[in-house]
């Protein structure tokens, strides 16, 4: 899709807008927006500390030497009326939700008259509530005769919104449907190159077993005023694993960070297995709290080691295995890497491999290995399936259920509201900081409420 | 007290003209610490230009085109080759300084000649004003220059649609891109524009405060001025309050000086140095340095 608005250029095939080959060799973002061709990306493109009027008005196709901002801002209020899109205009989009930046910038593409606009996963961080509202406006900018091209990986999504269904993989088009025509597990197969079974879950854990980790009373500072960490209280019991529900910006980073030893909390209190544990990297690890996250490329992973060198990163320690006398002996963690990788089927499987020329999925698989070897009793696992294919998620996802199953506590920390509830035994919300609770009755629009704040009084 | 104001506005204006050229190319995301060198190049350009001429006009002319020269030749390695900005500031910095020394010896021979100076020029009708206008309106050309220049620079960040992409490409250079803005053109521009401002402020020490030129006359100056977009928080605004407050440290040192106390002058020549320092180590946090600063940009990147 990069290709499609000039990010990157194609090394060959052709591009037609209404019929019109499109000059490739000159193919470029300004080109693309001359052309019509407007995208929403899956991460925030607007620049974040401007506010939406600014944004809209520094692009190159915008004409005039002087910029007047009031000018300028009653333009964007007339487009916003006209599609249904409202967000704060006055603020630096920082500061926005993710909801909002979407609709400030589908604005956008429409402010340049687009005539086609690419919507990358619009919907991964978005509440079920707010993916209702962004439904009708995208309709309505199909009706008005904009074509739409809307990447998902949720299939009732493009059952509820698409005409027409492509399936890429692995780079390569699968096949193209009428949506009418296309059933789920058609699709599914498509997807993956192969049948995708249920997940499999066992019964629930006794809930008398004693919880393996406990969090008391957990403050911390935060990034923003409403992720600050406010008296958070957890327990996760063995072979339980406790969903917590959330939407970006709600202090999950920041519960991330304090569980990996890397933010200091301003109060509260840590124990595994009933012991407490002081809120450090080293004491965590020892503690064997393991730590996967979603962010691969800045927290889990370190890209430009190679993959036997990222594995052996989380013992470097004390892992007698690797080290001896203080000395790292290669040939020997190059011994364990190699099963390891081939055992959580990471490809390819060279422990010399650069971490950054591995795919997401397999680095993301690297990650889930290294970090259940050894079976941990606790393991924190925050947005484990962030950007990744449908079969690398599934991977992630059966791991942790594996985990659970041999009696692991899992805190499973997701944005994505699927995600949690198709894995937690328990779930609870976090808003502004603070856990809510949410009813065991609750429907998938009463939890977008809870997550949305809206019934937090 | 008049005099001191006047004198810390004098003496502040070649720190606010360098800070004013860097605060726009950091706000383009690029960190020029080779400020210094082009303050040198400008400083020499202009003394060359005059004693050639006999005219510090041409002088500083010729310090606009040198300065802007250099920040062309810093946009060709740190953006063109994408190379590491320090390296290319560190790398103009050295060359600058032996450039203009070899060429002041081996165009002087060791002696030196006066330049012609631009002296004060008293605005008609405001210098008579009581009090304020000996301060403010009977100044040397660079100080207006520089006043004027600080509220420009803010109408053209927030007021015009090149300040808004400059902004742009400093903070999220991506997404610039994204949006059909050439983040090289903008960068490339920004570094044009720093280098003849810096230019400039070298030529008011050769051309208007001195009338000479000696090797690695800018004492640290473009280095004060990096400090000072960094205290005024990459604000014209705050830029131009710490150039006065800079100027005013200086001003006050030959003051003291002059008093003759039995401390050693070096002692005092030191104190906007340390003043520097000190504001650097306590001005960390509040505002917030454009969020691409420092990272050359490459469209294939992720």
């Amino acid at each position: 899709m990069n290709v499609l608005v000039g990010l990157v250029r194609p090394d060959g095939g052709r591009l037609e807008l209404n019929g019109v080959p499109l000059d490739l060799a000159r193919w470029s973002p300004a080109a693309a927006l001359h052309a019509g061709v407007g995208m929403v990306h899956q991460h925030s493109s607007l620049v974040p500390a401007l506010t939406a009027v600014e944004n809209l008005s520094f692009g190159a196709l915008e004409r005039g030497w002087r910029y007047r901002p009031s000018r300028e801002r009653k333009r964007v209020v007339a487009l916003a009326e006209r599609f249904g899109l409202e967000a704060p205009l006055d603020v630096a989009v920082d500061d926005l939700s993710v909801g909002q930046r979407q609709r400030v910038e589908i604005l956008r593409a429409e402010a340049r008259g687009a005539r086609v606009l690419v919507l990358d996963e619009p919907t991964a961080a978005l509440t079920p509530t707010e993916t209702r509202t962004l439904f009708p406006a995208i309709r309505r900018l199909a009706a008005d005769g904009r074509g739409v091209v809307f990447i998902s990986h949720k299939l009732d999504e493009i059952r509820d919104l698409a005409d027409r269904v492509t399936v890429l993989r692995r780079g390569r088009t699968v096949g193209t449907l009428a949506v009418a025509e296309a059933d789920a597990a058609l699709l599914g197969r498509w997807m993956l190159g192969r049948d995708l079974p249920a997940l499999a879950r066992e019964a629930a854990p006794a809930a008398a077993a004693e919880p393996l980790l406990e969090i008391r009373a957990l403050s911390a500072p935060g990034l923003r005023e409403a992720s600050r960490l406010r008296e958070v209280a957890l327990e996760v019991r063995p072979g339980e694993i406790l969903g917590v529900a959330g939407i970006d910006g709600n202090g999950q980073r920041e519960l991330e960070e304090v569980l990996a030893g890397v933010r200091a909390p301003s109060a509260g209190e840590l124990r595994v297995g009933g012991r407490p544990v002081a809120f450090g990297a080293r004491a965590l690890r020892t503690a064997r709290v393991a730590h996967l996250s979603g962010e691969r490329e800045t927290a889990g992973l370190v890209p430009g080691m190679s993959a036997c060198e990222n594995w052996i990163l989380k013992g470097s320690y004390d892992d007698r295995r690797f080290f001896r006398r203080g000395r790292l002996d290669r040939s020997a963690a190059r011994r364990v890497v190699e099963a390891a990788l081939h055992e959580f089927d990471v490809r390819p499987a060279d422990p010399d491999a650069d971490i950054a020329t591995l795919s997401g999925g397999n680095a993301q698989k690297l990650a889930v290995g290294r970090e259940l070897e050894g079976e941990p009793p606790v393991l924190v696992a925050v947005n484990p399936t962030r950007g990744l294919d449908v079969g690398s998620a599934r991977f992630v996802h059966e791991r942790l259920l594996a985990r659970r199953a041999a009696g692991g506590a899992i805190l499973l920390v997701s944005t994505e509201l699927d995600e949690v509830l198709a894995l937690a035994d328990r779930t609870v919300a976090l808003v502004r900081g603070r856990v809510v609770a949410i009813p065991e009755a609750a429907d998938r629009a009463q939890i977008g409420a809870i997550l949305l704040g809206r019934e937090a009084a | 007290m008049e005099e001191l104001l006047a004198a810390s506005l004098r003496l502040g204006a070649p720190l606010l003209l360098a800070a004013l050229g860097e605060l726009i190319v950091e706000r383009a995301g690029v960190v020029n610490i080779g400020i210094e060198g082009m303050m040198l190049v400008g400083a020499f350009a202009a003394f060359a230009a005059a004693v050639a001429t006999g005219s510090p006009g041409i002088g500083v002319g010729a310090a606009l085109a040198a300065g802007a020269a250099v920040g062309l030749l810093f946009a060709a390695f740190a953006v063109g080759r994408r190379a590491d900005q320090i390296v290319v500031g560190m790398a103009v910095n050295l060359l600058a300084l032996g450039a203009t020394g070899l060429a002041a010896r081996a165009l002087y021979a060791g002696s030196i000649p006066e330049a012609p100076r631009w002296g004060e020029l008293a605005i008609p009708g405001l210098a008579e004003l009581p009090w304020l206008g000996p301060v403010l309106f009977v100044q040397t050309p660079f100080v207006y220059v520089g006043l004027v220049g600080a509220a420009g620079v803010g109408w053209f960040l927030t007021r015009t649609r090149p300040g808004l992409r400059l902004r742009a490409v400093g903070e999220a250079a991506r997404a610039a891109d994204a949006e059909g803005v050439s983040v090289a053109r903008v960068r490339v521009a920004a570094l044009a524009f720093g280098g003849a401002l810096a230019g400039l402020a070298g030529a008011s020490l050769s051309v208007s405060q001195t009338g000479t030129f000696t090797e690695g006359m800018t004492a640290g100056r473009g280095f004060i001025a990096l400090a000072i977009v960094i205290f005024g928080r990459w604000r014209p605004v705050g830029a131009a309050a710490a150039a006065l407050f800079f100027g005013a440290t200086t001003a006050l040192q030959f003051r003291l000086q002059a008093r003759g106390y039995a401390v050693p002058y070096p002692v005092f020549l030191m104190l906007p140095y340390v003043v520097t320092l000190a504001v650097l180590a306590l001005a960390t946090g509040g505002g917030r340095a454009p969020a691409d600063l420092g990272r050359p940009y490459a469209r294939e990147e992720r």
